[in-house]
């Protein structure tokens, strides 16, 4: 019972390769110590679902909040493959216009619009560039805790209650990009809000912090009390 | 205020709960550096602990304890270690620092200065009643 438990929890416990194994331990720790009491059934029900047993293992510590800056440098690593598509599918179009007579047709960025007058390229390259801006994002995010761009930046996002991000948050926080030009307005929450939160980011309960390890170098036993 | 009683034991058990949520708030840290005080502790043995002194007030839980001890650990009033003492899982047991002592003494004496002055205000209140 534990073991699932704890393998379900690692899920939606935020950090880096040092402080999650850190937080799972101390979980496992204290539900065999609860099992050797008899009390795993009142401890499990106390703790809640793994997810609120994350929220409760992993809040507590400082996690600053991303400056804008770095977030935006984030940004651009994450959102190259999008922006390339867009410029692409602009050059080609020119191209186009140039050597073909067809309609002049500029769109940035690229959106999941279908248009039987754009070119096929277009049709068929600005949904791929959408998806990988949504889901594709979403889904490293899910899978390895950050995108490319985070890593790089030092960079982490997390829900608003100290917890990984779901696949649904990482899709909900990134619809702004469907704003197309208009993607500042959600920029502009973030220069008024506390936590520098986007509007989307509110919407998702999520925010972005720097990703400080909070695990600390833990004494030896050998040291234990010997201040006292 | 029998009657009273009776409504905050039935239809009121949200309004109990949060009122002593909002009083247990304040003195959770002041609980928890008091009991470490004693000796290090791993985790379930503070909740325990915490739960036997003092009779389930405040109320504590795992998700409020944790949060708690790594908030002291942070601010370098509490530190912690492994110690498996025989066993095939180790524990992870938080002990009080010097500066963990200092605070504990600081929260004691203002413990102490809240609780006189609520208790004479609630004698006054009494004697003008």
């Amino acid at each position: 019972m534990i073991e699932p438990y704890v393998r379900a929890f690692e899920r939606w416990v935020v950090g880096d390769r040092r402080e999650k194994p850190a937080r799972s331990a101390e979980l496992r720790a204290h539900l065999e110590a609860a099992d050797q009491a008899g009390e795993l059934d009142r401890a499990l029900a106390r703790l809640g679902t793994p997810r609120q047993a994350a929220s409760s293992f992993g809040v507590g510590h400082e996690r600053p909040a991303a400056s804008l800056r770095a977030r935006a440098l984030a940004g651009l690593v994450d959102y190259a493959p999008y922006l390339a598509a867009s410029v692409a599918i602009n050059v080609f179009n020119v191209l186009r216009f140039r050597h073909g007579g067809h309609g002049l047709s500029i769109i940035f960025p690229a959106s999941i619009e279908w248009n039987t007058e754009y070119s096929l390229i277009q049709n068929i390259l600005s949904p791929l560039a959408v998806a990988w801006a949504i889901l594709g994002l979403a889904l490293i995010e899910v899978r390895w805790g950050r995108t490319p761009g985070k890593a790089l930046l030092g960079l982490r996002t997390i829900s608003d209650d100290g917890t990984a991000v779901s696949f649904g948050q990482g899709v909900v926080r990134r619809l702004s990009i469907l704003l197309g030009p208009l993607v500042f307005l959600d920029v502009v929450f973030a220069l008024r809000t506390p936590r520098r939160q986007r509007g989307f980011d509110m919407l998702a309960h999520t925010e972005v912090v720097i990703d400080v390890s909070a695990v600390r170098t833990e004494r030896s036993p050998a040291h234990a009390g010997s201040d006292r | 205020m029998t009657a009273r009683k009776a409504q905050i034991g039935s239809a009121d058990e949200p309004l109990v709960a949060r009122a002593r949520r909002e009083l247990s708030r304040g003195v959770i840290e002041l609980a928890v550096l008091s009991v470490l005080d004693g000796r290090p502790r791993y985790g379930y043995e503070l909740l325990s602990q915490l739960d036997e002194m003092t009779g389930g007030a405040p109320e504590l839980k795992e998700g409020t304890l944790y949060p708690v001890l790594h908030r002291l650990e942070d601010a370098e009033y509490v530190e912690s270690y492994w110690e498996a003492e025989g066993r095939s899982a180790p524990r992870k047991y938080y002990s009080l620092t010097a500066a963990g002592r200092q605070q504990l003494e600081l929260l004691r004496s203002e413990w102490k200065r809240l609780v006189d002055g609520m208790h004479r205000l609630f004698q006054r209140e009494r004697r003008e009643r």
